[in-house]
């Protein structure tokens, strides 16, 4: 629908500068409405062409305003006929905005649109059309049908891509009537379309009409593919996403075609288009998925050295709200193949004048790019914006650095430098800085607990100035884990004697955990505090885990436990192992969700898409085929313009191959085979006069199975009948095939499709045929898919042949 | 796709509003964008927002470009928007979508409202020309999904407000009245029938420089992107080859669409028709060797002392505070310049600006500054100085002094308070390049003129900041 300011809105015209030439916005009486009226009235009369345009013009304005300007429907209604293609295209304006509130007259100017829909402009065609399907009046899908019929064998690429966009809108509003209409045939055809935006419209309609099919959207095979991946120059960088997000749903016929797909894919990396460059490194990754194997990771690790190029490019030059975009992407990246980035590290510091949602993630990724080539410039970097104005920044940084000590991906001496400076932060006198400091040093001595003796001199010290709850409590572990700092429990015992200042509770935990493992360490120095601490402790009941852990350790020395039991119970145990990281940074299961959903809201969000989307908006992601159409022998088709090296197709030398051959038989495939049946099996066997197969033939089960089971599942041919209608039972289906020879092994209804498991002897050759159908119910397209294998077939253009045969045979027998 | 387009004001007001699939969208949706954008003082912190109100608060936060908000019925919404001449775009998608497709479409729509009414396309070129912008949102869109998105195929359609037109105030057509050929051809970019008396073509290749020096002139990070844009006036369909001397120079590049990528793999050269009209030719980064030997060609040394006046128990505590500012020419710049330059003429820098963030804590700045060359402009709002010196040469020494006094209230926060602000720096030196990529051919095939060809280099600041202290 189009512009549809609601009516009774009431926007308040704005207070545009007097200046104004055009000052449409300025006046809005609202008497001026009927004057309009009057003046709509005398429209046919008035001569001067500039006049007609100023008076509907305003009206326009008005309502753009929210100003209900409803009341000249029947007077605009008139303007209609008239040959001035601006007037044409306000009033169309005009009644899309008003026809949900005044569907009688709407009915009633649906003539001249469908006759302005046989206009000899194409213009005024595609315009009409747009507009009729935008009433979404439902009494109207009678008079859409036709024109819309008409529309998508239009000469003119404007009109078909319109007529395309409408039975969209023709599925939103009468879903049986689109189905009768037998258009989602049409649509599959159209995606031959000789213009390229026609053809993207086609993959939109069709993805959002067969949305609650299996496959979630469109269903692919190999020559719808191929057909479109070689068309992918003509796209513009809008369009070039519809086929692009197609390809991780393919799942392709072999390595070999995986790589050629990727190879057909490449120049696209070299558009300006972040979207477009994004959409193809998923394509890209889900080819690697598709090839698998040993050679996945390595693939992995190329795809993203080969985009990294082109991912900086786009994000050092772009705007600040793509640029961010762009940074989370790369950081899904840089999490799945780490170091690939590393050398890029200088593209990741912070600029003055950026967002600040920029630099924190800027921040967040600069760890990850920490290796002991680089992460004394990196860490140097951070430091730097330790110091920035925005206390955010500041923290993060503060939390990067830690981060990069604790990956301990700087090498060498890294984390020992790290923990120097932050102990400097610690007397830096700046409250936000020092507590974020103590709390990521707590987090380094668990990593590295080596490194106690950099850390434990300014502890006493900086205790009295860090004021943050976090901070402290931190301090107050730290102390509590550098026993040999001689001055611990004194700085701790200030602390105790003023207990009750202290409003925080995790302060108070830290300081009681703190005072019991310095006890264990120097029982005689720390017994007397230790038992004042307690006696507090125990009769504070602002916190529960507080109050049970001070009677735990109380009871446990009353109970005359021995001090290494006593020290077994207090030590928190909370090292990290070498080679270990926290948890959160070790989230794979999410990580790999989130890959999967590469190039969506999810990444940006960080969050799986079934965490946040509706479940009516969720895309669902099918791979399909189910059966890959081509064995790897009968690569007629597909052959040598595959490098043999394998993984050096993203190799640049290799990218410009443009597979010929598959051009070729892209460009005289029948996609779908939905052509006429005749003209999709060229050479049927109808030559040799007699019964294509046959009919004597007979096996027992187990045969069956035996023999499917033994031919590789590489070597099946996959093709499609379409049927006239969805049969009403399997026997109908049986009957028919019986008569042209091919027999039932068995078959069966689920509740959303049948399953048939046929077979038929091949006359000339003798040659067994297994044949595996599947006809989708809920699909609304009645259509057969075919699996077939032949019985000693040599898995060439022959047993091709054959099926071409069986699947004319088919169809004309359904 | 996109349910709902929002065009809104620099105060929020709803200019734009298009339904594309039937539905609905509340207006509350845009207040609650509104109240978000208004907290996170910097808006979207996009360059477009001027630096005062970056300064303002020290906790700003910029809201970031895709947001949930849920609507009046409960259902979530995600709003994608972009912020360009001030006026927010934003598009409210229901379902997945691709963040980026819909905002590369947004800065297209944008670049189209540019295109058609000049730079900028901002509140009141909106107003004047709203029923040409419903126009052409009607065909860059339909049902939520992008339809006719370049420019010429566009302005076939839709006939962009002339001069002429403006002037004479008479029937003014916003609709051509032949029809598109464009949309067939399979060069969506260029339009059919171009026709110029004097065929000419320009090119200017830019090179941007995004740096960070630090407080002794050492340069903590640089990053050199360029671009080449073109104006094209060529008739007929042109087809273009452009070489360069040393193509090697070039690290990445991504392309306009109509550049022959395969070609470029191949041979190095840029093969192209182009389109009418002005339009970026393609973007590159420049081969790191030649970005690590870049010195800056001005130099800029900051001296900037605080100290505090009276140390007694005076509650209005305060510190004064002296900057010093000296700019000149480096020596030696390592910039490769034109081979078309005068040899003899020495090198000049032009549009050479400095800014200078205050903390916030300076009581005042108004007339705080004196420099010995250029003027000075104060925002006194966002304690922001502007030192605009124009054109530098070897001869000139500028230099800047100020005088300021800092209210120190609590002693905790002094460091932050009184800690030395960043400055940024732009300039612009014509006939000069980092990279030394220069143009060794451009010729014209399938038609028979001899156009006019110009080719220059410009090297200018992109994001190039100085650290005091």
């Amino acid at each position: 629908m189009a512009t549809a300011y609601p009516p009774n809105q009431g926007g308040v015209p704005p207070e545009g500068p007097a200046a104004m030439p055009d000052s449409y916005f300025t006046e809005s009486r609202k008497g001026e409405v009927n004057e309009l009226k009057t003046l709509l009235r005398n429209f046919s009369t008035e001569r001067d062409p500039k006049r007609k345009r100023d008076i509907i013009k305003k009206v326009i304005a008005y309502m753009t305003l929210g100003i209900d300007v409803s009341r000249l429907f029947s007077e605009m209604m008139l303007a209609i006929e008239t040959r001035d293609l601006v007037i044409k295209k306000m009033v169309y304006l005009y009644l899309v905005n008003y026809a949900r509130s005044h569907p009688e007259l709407a009915t009633m100017c649906t003539n001249t649109l469908q006759k302005d829909c046989g206009n000899e402009d194409p213009m005024v065609r595609g315009l009409a059309l747009r507009a009729l399907c935008g009433l979404q009046l439902p009494g109207m899908v009678e008079y859409i049908s036709e024109p819309l019929r008409r529309s998508l064998t239009d000469g003119h690429a404007y009109v078909r891509k319109t007529g395309v966009m409408g039975m969209l809108k023709l599925y939103r509003l009468n879903r049986e009537a689109f189905q009768e209409s037998s258009f989602v045939d049409i649509l599959y055809d159209m995606l031959r379309d000789p213009d390229a935006s026609v053809v993207s419209n086609c993959i939109i309609v069709l993805n959002e009409v067969m949305a609650d099919s299996p496959n979630g959207g469109m269903a692919i095979n190999r020559a719808i593919m191929l057909h479109l991946l070689n068309r992918i120059h003509e796209f513009s960088e809008f369009s070039v996403v519809q086929i692009l997000d197609l390809v991780p749903k393919y799942i392709p016929a072999n390595n070999d075609e995986a790589y050629q797909i990727m190879n057909l894919l490449d120049p696209v990396l070299g558009r300006y288009s972040p979207g477009a460059v994004i959409a193809t490194i998923r394509a890209f990754w889900s080819m690697a998925e598709a090839v698998g194997g040993p050679d996945e990771e390595a693939m992995k690790r190329q795809i993203v050295s080969r985009c990294k190029a082109p991912l900086v490019t786009l994000i050092s030059s772009c705007s600040s709200e793509l640029g961010y975009s762009l940074l989370k992407h790369a950081e899904s990246l840089i999490d799945a193949v780490p170091g690939v980035f590393d050398d890029e590290y200088r593209q990741f510091f912070l600029k003055y004048n950026e967002p600040t949602h920029i630099k924190y993630l800027k921040i967040s990724i600069l760890p990850k790019l920490a290796n002991p080539e680089n992460a004394p410039d990196i860490v140097a970097e951070l430091a730097e914006c330790v110091n920035d104005m925005n206390i955010k920044i500041s923290r993060y940084s503060v939390r990067s650095l830690m981060q990069i000590a604790c990956r301990d991906t700087g090498g060498p001496g890294c984390a020992e430098s790290i923990a120097r400076r932050l102990v400097e932060m610690l007397d830096l006198n700046v409250s936000h800085i020092c507590s974020e400091a103590a709390t990521s040093l707590a987090s380094v001595i668990r990593k590295h607990p080596g490194l106690k003796s950099v850390i434990a001199p300014p502890l006493s010290r900086s205790l009295k100035y860090v004021e943050e709850s976090s901070g402290k409590g931190s301090i107050v572990y730290l102390l509590g884990e550098c026993s040999e700092v001689t001055m611990a429990p004194y700085a701790l015992e200030k602390l105790i004697d003023t207990y009750d200042k202290i409003d925080d509770a995790t302060i108070k935990i830290a300081l009681l955990s703190s005072t019991m493992k310095l006890f264990c360490q120097r029982p005689a120095e720390v017994q007397a505090m230790l038992g004042r601490l307690l006696a507090k402790a125990t009769d504070d009941v602002s916190s529960q885990d507080l109050h049970d852990r001070a009677l735990l350790y109380y009871r446990m020395l009353e109970s005359g436990v021995d001090l290494p039991v006593l020290a077994s119970v207090v030590d928190t145990k909370t090292a990290l192992g070498q080679g270990v990281n926290f948890a959160e940074e070790d989230d794979f299961e999410l990580r790999a969700e989130l890959m999967k959903e590469f190039n969506t809201l999810s990444i940006v969000f960080g969050r799986e898409s079934k965490n946040f989307i509706a479940e009516e908006f969720q895309v669902k992601f099918a791979k399909q085929p189910k059966e890959h159409p081509l064995e790897p022998g009968s690569e007629g088709a597909a052959p040598s313009a595959i490098p043999g090296g394998g993984l050096d197709v993203l190799g640049k030398t290799s990218a410009p191959a443009p597979a010929p051959a598959v051009a070729a038989a892209a460009g005289s495939f029948d996609l779908l085979g939905m052509g006429d049946p005749g003209g999709a099996a060229p050479a049927p066997a109808a030559p040799s006069g007699g019964p294509p197969f046959n009919a004597a033939v007979s096996m027992t089960g187990d045969e069956y199975q035996n023999t499917w089971g033994a031919i590789n599942d590489s070597q099946s041919v996959v093709s499609m009948v379409p049927l006239k209608k969805i049969p009403g039972s399997t026997q109908e289906v049986e009957t028919a095939l019986a008569r042209h020879g091919i027999k039932t092994m068995a078959s069966g209804e689920l509740p959303t499709e049948f399953k048939f498991f046929l077979y038929a002897q091949d006359s000339p050759t003798g040659l067994l045929m297994l044949i595996q159908g599947n006809l989708d119910k809920q699909s609304g397209e009645a259509l057969l898919v075919l699996t077939v294998k032949v019985n000693g077939g040599d898995g060439g253009a022959s047993d091709q042949q054959k099926v071409d045969t069986l699947t004319a045979v088919m169809s004309s027998a359904l | 796709m996109i349910q709902t387009l929002f065009l809104l004001s620099p105060t929020g007001e709803v200019l734009i509003e298009r339904h594309f699939r039937g539905v609905v969208t509340p207006r509350s949706v845009c207040d609650t964008f509104w109240d978000r954008a208004s907290q996170s003082v910097n808006h979207h912190g996009g360059l477009s927002t001027t630096t005062s109100i970056l300064l303002q608060d020290d906790h700003y936060d910029s809201i970031t470009p895709v947001m949930e908000i849920s609507s009046t019925t409960g259902s979530l919404l995600y709003v994608i928007s972009i912020l360009r001449d001030g006026l927010s775009y934003l598009a409210v998608c229901p379902a997945e979508v691709s963040p980026l497709l819909i905002l590369e479409f947004l800065h297209r729509i944008a670049d189209t409202l540019v295109d058609y009414f000049g730079n900028p396309a901002d509140e009141s070129t909106i107003k004047e020309n709203f029923s040409t912008v419903y126009q052409l949102l009607e065909e860059m869109m339909d049902y939520g999904w992008p339809l006719t998105t370049e420019g010429n195929a566009l302005k076939a359609m839709i006939r962009p407000p002339t001069v002429m037109s403006k002037l004479l105030a008479t029937s003014t057509s916003a609709v051509s009245d032949e029809l598109p050929s464009g949309t067939v051809s399979n060069m969506p970019w260029r339009a059919a029938g171009v026709h110029y008396n004097q065929n000419e073509i320009y090119m200017d290749i830019i090179e941007a420089v995004d740096a960070i020096v630090d407080a002794s002139g050492r340069l903590v990070s640089v990053d050199v992107s360029g671009s080449i844009q073109c104006q094209s006036h060529l008739s007929g369909i042109p087809d273009l080859l452009l070489t360069f001397k040393d193509p090697s120079l070039i690290d990445d590049c991504s392309f306009h669409p109509c550049v022959r990528y395969a070609r470029y793999e191949h041979d190095h050269v840029v093969s192209f028709v182009p389109p009418d009209g002005n339009f970026e030719l393609m973007r590159y980064r420049i081969k790191r060797d030649s970005v690590a030997n870049f010195t800056p060609p001005i130099y800029c040394h900051v001296q900037w002392n605080v100290a505090s006046t009276n140390e007694g128990n005076d509650p209005d505590d305060s510190s004064k505070g002296r900057i010093v500012l000296q700019m000149g020419l480096t020596p030696s710049s390592s910039l490769i310049l034109s081979a078309s330059r005068n040899k003899s003429q020495a090198l000049i820098v032009e549009d050479v600006a400095i800014t200078i963030p205050f903390p916030k804590s300076v009581r005042s700045i108004a007339n705080s500054c004196s420099a010995s060359v250029g003027s000075l402009i104060y925002d006194e709002a966002g304690k922001v100085v502007q030192w605009n010196l124009g054109k530098l040469d070897v001869t000139k020494k500028p230099q800047l002094t100020g005088q300021f006094t800092l209210n120190t209230t609590s002693d905790t926060a002094t460091t932050s308070m009184t800690m030395a602000p960043n400055l940024s720096m732009s300039w612009k030196i014509p006939l000069a390049s980092v990279s030394g990529l220069s143009v060794s051919g451009l010729s014209v095939q399938g038609e028979k003129y001899r156009p006019y060809k110009g080719v220059r280099n410009i090297t200018k600041s992109g994001m190039f900041q100085v650290r005091v202290g």
